[in-house]
């Protein structure tokens, strides 16, 4: 079990033990906590429903991860099938005989189940009796006699078959690329493997993405090993399949214990073994590391939540008062008060958290079975963990509970007297208790020690308790008002500057935790900062209030309760600004995926490429429709690559994959071939990125994260490119793009001489030129040579829909967009909690000439402030540390402003909603029966 | 006490229910008149519908039969928007829980009658802060609620009562909550005004309190019992 997992269940047992034994012990307190909750079903509810939305919060996030890590897995294991070790010799080829001399090793046959000869190459199609042609499609020539092992080949028609037709000399295409060629069976094919001359075969079969066919590229071609060492012109092999022993996990366990012996076997001849599907399923697990980056967006749900949970509280409190002080004045001692508050809350706190799970269960079930959640490319799988509901309903719980805790204590501090007459407690002198000084020290220590010696982002939480710790010490020595905003400014400023100090370039490689520090402390410290000077609405209202003496005795009570309780105004307006912050980096994500064709296009119309030859021209007779044309050579390397992401993706350890370096004349790199979204802070422009790269062979242009490096394994060693700059690409698919490869200089292409070779040229048309038709005269111009010409719209409108199938990223959004119902919720009980606390306090009013009208005035206009505090905060935060977080991880923080108008605008629509019923509750209270009222 | 005896408040058959499971009388055809100037004390045990007949009389609470007339005025036929209105410029409310606003001072809390009627800011405070210096206020004027004690509460309280110069004042157990001392400064508080021309009806447990007003009225299940009119001298002392 998790480390972090077991100890959040053993205090959650431990507290909920001690409960249970008090309950035991003192069976008055269990009984009158138990009949509140089972007697006051109306109140009960509305409390569950309050505290279920922290255990939405986190069971939402858990439900997330553990579904995409559930999907990744089913699709590593998809990928590779039966396919777990593979020997390569980075693309060159090497006798087929090594595959009989292995099995033949007992140490191999013991754990291997079978091995394939194969030959895996780029190449390109043409269907010559369709007219249409594909470049850079993956051949995949298989020993159809060691297919069994392998699994089967699944036919359009739902047929499965092991592959018998490939024997007479037919091949397969996948579905996807038979489609891209318009291919039917028995269509005269043409085939250009490698740098080999073209020659023709016939369609045999087309077939699905699954299977034997789920092995490599969505445009494959699958032949028999015969077949293909005929295309490239070899009677060799570039690669050798080793399926393990056993089924599941015993198969990757087998895999593991056979690959030791393979390595020993071909130790001199220098041929690599991969590991490859345990290589997949590790990149699966890698991309937990992205957790913390959910995690910290649900957290940030969850703390906003936290926020209405006290305001909750506290309202039940308030309303129970008169009552508690009747029971401690029958002599409940203060900690029998605390005892009694507190299992009521736990009750409440269990209910929400396990109502909040299941409610995230119910709708994952409804949004499965009614089939919202499909994706174009993979099939997303839910995935229940048993581990993360469980931890999930502890953590909810426990927090509900540390809040419910909190406010007992709170209210343990009554005066007696005061309470069971409904009256306000007399002022408390501001105490100077030894306890508060020890607990003061103790946590500026710990903010100490935190600073000195913690990682980044407990650095930045510890300065803050620094700050907080030394507020509290100069109690009563500096007026609360200045105490406040000197703290608050100080704490936004320390975590705003430590953010940007331990954040200074793009590459930084995870900026997650720092970002799930830095956001709340910010937000709280802003928060602070305003809510302590709200009187300076109270002045603003006073100017208004000249208008008329209405006006005034309307605004006033609003702007006093908000001004002059900044602790419980301050609550909300944090609550409330995290949200909103959240609110406006989902809006950006949102706006960012829009498709921004101006910059995915580069401003080029149609795209030329072919694979096996690296020459391309634009007929004479087209000449006169191109404005522009840029023309490079290529290379198509299919062998082991390892990826080392900058960002949260982390690496992909040595797999078989496929990569495309393009090679660009000094004076094309010059030129800015493609604009740039982000590039290496050591340069200063982007011309600098790009004379770098034709400087550096070592130095790309790609879609991939600044600072990400790739790593291939050619015949003649490994090369090495780091991503110096960050071509743009469609949000969700950084694969594609107009150049899907790695951009690099000339000279990057002198160690991939024995890679695919191949050329692309990029043409802008001449104004008044229709790009497709002008991209369908070049098709038809170059499809013997089997290259493909594409107008680039076409292009990026094809990845645009496949990146925006229904995945996911909804779950992510849908996670995020909780935080709307947690702030709108949060001014709903603000405003709740408003007319249940000030009950008397509204009979007053009416009873001395307040109009109904006026008190719903007063309740709108008194979250109407908190409301725009909070989004002044979210706004201002949002953009400061957005601007930094989103150019980092994900993409260009560019957010809409008219999205962001239109959130705000909706932002006010649902506060007014959420606070129109308490108010119009507040405003038809009849004077008399508030003032009867008693608790 | 004022000469002009003619009627403030007349109830006629005055009755009111409440409805919570079965059905409580709580007022059984009360018939009332409170002279213009006069103070009033309704006493009674708890339950007997002192605080509803002047929640009724006060137009803060609904009745199901009989009148109402105060001031020549029958609430129950004004709107609720004009019975708030007529309240707020005719009548004051002293309660024993006090009721200040918690967040506003004592001299904001005093303003609130006089802007609602649409005083300047100006006018409101100066009109408060000498409310608040003829009840030895003044120097409490910017404390809140929290900050002062029961009995300066509560004499806030009555100067947000009187402040705007109402018809007629109520005071539900205005003392149910001071000690024996403050109790006297309150009453003697009220009894100042009353002679000032001010009608007050009051409602209270406090005997005390009660035989200094010029009329006791005591109520016993939703009926008035007697009437008992306080021999001169004690008006006086």
């Amino acid at each position: 079990m998790n480390p972090l997992l077991a100890l959040l269940l053993a205090i959650f047992v431990l507290a909920y033990g001690v409960l249970a034994a008090v309950v035991i012990r003192r069976r008055l307190i269990g009984r009158i906590a138990f009949r509140e909750v089972v007697r006051r079903p109306g109140q009960t509810s509305l409390i569950v429903a309050g505290l279920m939305i922290a255990g939405a919060a986190i069971y939402s996030t858990q439900f997330v991860l553990d579904s995409l890590d559930q999907t990744r897995r089913a699709a590593a294991l998809s990928a590779f099938g039966r396919d777990d070790v593979e020997i390569t010799a980075g693309g060159a080829y090497f006798a087929p005989g090594l595959a009989a001399q292995l099995a033949a090793d007992p140490a191999v046959a013991a754990n291997a189940a079978a091995l394939q000869n194969a030959i895996i190459t780029s190449g390109s199609v043409v269907d010559l009796d369709r007219n249409l042609g594909k470049p850079g499609i993956q051949i995949s020539g298989l020993d159809v006699e060691a297919q069994a092992r392998f699994g089967s080949f699944v036919l359009a028609d739902g047929h499965a078959t092991a592959g018998g037709q490939l024997a007479s000399g037919g091949v397969f295409l996948t579905q996807p690329l038979a489609e891209a060629i318009d291919a039917r069976v028995g269509d005269r094919l043409r085939i250009q493997a490698g740098g080999a001359p073209p020659r023709e075969v016939t369609l045999a079969g087309i077939v699905k993405r699954e299977g034997a066919a789920a092995y490599g590229a969505d445009r494959s071609l699958f032949g028999s090993l015969a077949t293909v060492q005929e295309l490239a012109g070899t009677d060799r092999v570039n690669l050798l399949r080793v399926s393990a022993k056993g089924d599941g996990d015993a198969e990757v366990a087998a895999a593991r214990r056979v690959a030791q012996p393979l390595r020993s076997a071909v130790a001199s001849s220098g041929l690599q073994v991969l590991e490859v599907k345990a290589a997949a399923l590790r990149f699966a697990e890698d991309m937990n590391s992205g957790r913390p980056f959910v995690t910290s967006f649900g957290a940030i749900v969850a703390l906003a939540a936290i926020a209405m949970v006290v305001n909750l509280a506290v309202m039940l409190a308030e309303e129970r008062r008169p009552r508690l002080a009747v029971m401690r004045a029958l002599g409940l001692t203060r900690t029998g008060l605390v005892q009694l508050w507190v299992v009521e809350g736990a009750i409440y706190s269990l209910l929400g958290a396990v109502a909040g799970s299941l409610a995230v269960l119910a709708i994952s079930l409804v949004l499965d079975v009614i089939g919202l959640v499909t994706h174009a490319i993979f099939q997303f799988t839910f995935s229940v963990q048993p581990a993360s509901v469980v931890g999930s309903v502890a953590a909810a719980a426990l927090i509900n509970l540390l809040t419910v805790l909190i406010v007992s204590l709170r209210t343990s501090r009554m005066a007696i007297s005061s309470a069971i007459r409904d009256l306000p407690d007399p002022e408390r002198r501001a105490g100077t208790s030894r306890l508060r000084l020890g607990l003061l020290g103790l946590a500026g220590l710990a903010g100490l020690v935190a600073v000195a010696a913690g990682a980044p982002p407990i650095r930045l939480l510890g300065g803050a308790l620094v700050i907080a710790a030394v507020a509290g010490f100069a109690r009563g020595r500096l007026a609360d008002r200045a105490r406040y905003s000197v703290a608050g400014a100080g704490a936004a400023a320390w975590a705003i500057a430590y953010y940007a100090y331990s954040n200074p370039t793009l590459s930084s490689n995870d900026k997650t935790g720092d970002f799930a520090a830095a956001l709340p402390v910010t937000v709280i410290a802003l928060s602070v900062l305003v809510a302590a000077n709200l009187s300076l609405l109270e002045v603003a209202g006073g100017l208004v209030g000249r208008l008329s003496g209405g006006l005034r005795a309307t605004l006033r009570p609003s702007l006093a309760y908000t001004a002059r309780r900044p602790l419980r105004s301050g609550l909300v307006i944090a609550a409330f600004s995290l949200v909103m912050a959240t609110l406006i980096i989902v809006q950006a994500l949102i706006s960012a995926a829009a498709l921004n064709y101006p910059q995915v296009s580069g401003g080029w119309d149609v795209r030329v490429a072919v694979v096996g030859s690296d020459h391309l021209s634009v007929p004479v007779a087209l000449q006169a429709s191109v404005a522009r044309q840029e023309t490079f050579p290529s290379r198509t390397f299919l062998g082991p690559v390892k990826l080392v992401y900058s960002d949260y993706k982390g690496t992909v350890d040595w797999h078989q994959a496929r990569v495309t370096v393009y090679g660009l004349t000094d004076g094309q790199l010059a030129s800015g071939i493609m604009p740039l979204i982000a590039r290496d802070h050591s340069f200063s422009s982007d011309s600098a990125a790009w004379a770098a790269i034709a400087r550096d062979p070592g130095l790309v242009a790609a879609s991939d994260q600044v600072g990400s490096i790739v790593y291939l394994a050619t015949d003649r060693g490994s090369l090495r490119f780091k991503v110096a700059a960050q071509l743009p690409s469609i949000f969700g698919y950084t694969a594609g793009g107009v150049l899907p490869g790695l951009v690099a200089s000339e000279q990057s292409l002198a160690g991939l001489a024995a890679a695919a070779p191949g050329a692309t040229m990029l043409i802008k048309a001449t104004p008044g030129t229709d790009p497709r038709g002008l991209a369908r005269e070049l098709q038809r111009a170059v499809l013997p040579l089997g290259a493909d010409a594409t107008a680039v719209r076409q292009i990026v409108d094809d990845e645009y829909q496949i990146a925006n199938a229904q995945g996911p990223g909804d779950f992510f959004l849908l996670l995020l967009r909780v935080g709307l119902l947690v702030g709108v919720a949060s001014l709903g009980a603000v405003a709740l909690r408003a007319v249940v606390e000030r009950r008397r306090s509204i009979g007053v009013l009416r009873a001395v000439g307040f109009q109904p009208a006026q008190l719903l005035a007063g309740i709108l206009l008194e979250t109407a402030v908190v409301a725009t505090a909070g989004l002044a905060v979210g706004i201002a935060v949002a953009y400061g540390l957005g601007l930094t977080l989103l150019t980092g991880v994900v993409l260009k923080f560019s957010p809409d402003p008219g999205s962001l108008l239109v959130t705000v605008g909706l932002v006010y629509a649902a506060v007014l909603l959420a606070t129109l019923l308490p108010g119009l509750r507040a405003a038809r209270l009849r004077p008399a029966e508030a003032l009867r009222t008693v608790g | 006490m004022a000469d002009d005896k003619s009627a403030m408040v007349v109830a006629s058959r005055l009755r009111k229910a409440y409805h919570s499971g079965s059905e409580v009388e709580a007022l059984r055809g009360i018939d009332l008149e409170i002279g213009r100037g006069e103070m009033v004390a309704i006493v009674g045990p708890s339950g007997s519908g002192k605080t509803t007949l002047l929640n009724c009389l006060s137009g803060l609470d609904r009745f199901d039969g009989g009148h109402v007339m105060v001031d020549g005025k029958d609430l129950e036929k004004f709107s609720d928007r004009e019975r708030t209105r007529y309240r707020c410029r005719n009548m004051g409310f002293v309660f024993q829980a006090f009721n200040l606003l918690p967040v506003l001072t004592a001299v904001e809390n005093v303003e609130i009658p006089l802007l609602l009627l649409g005083a300047s800011s100006r006018e409101a405070r100066r009109r408060s802060l000498d409310m608040l210096e003829t009840l030895a206020l003044a120097h409490r004027a910017q404390h809140r609620p929290d900050q002062l004690s029961g009995g300066e509460q509560q004499r806030v309280a009555v100067a947000r009562a009187l402040v705007h110069r109402p018809a007629v004042v109520w005071a539900d157990e205005p003392t149910g909550n001071l000690d024996t001392e403050v109790t006297h400064v309150i009453i003697e508080l009220l009894i100042r005004m009353n002679r000032e021309g001010q009608t007050i009806v009051l409602v209270t447990h406090n005997p005390l309190v009660a035989e200094r007003a010029a009329r006791t009225l005591h109520m016993r299940d939703g009926r008035i019992e007697a009437a008992h009119v306080t021999p001169i001298p004690v008006l006086a002392r």
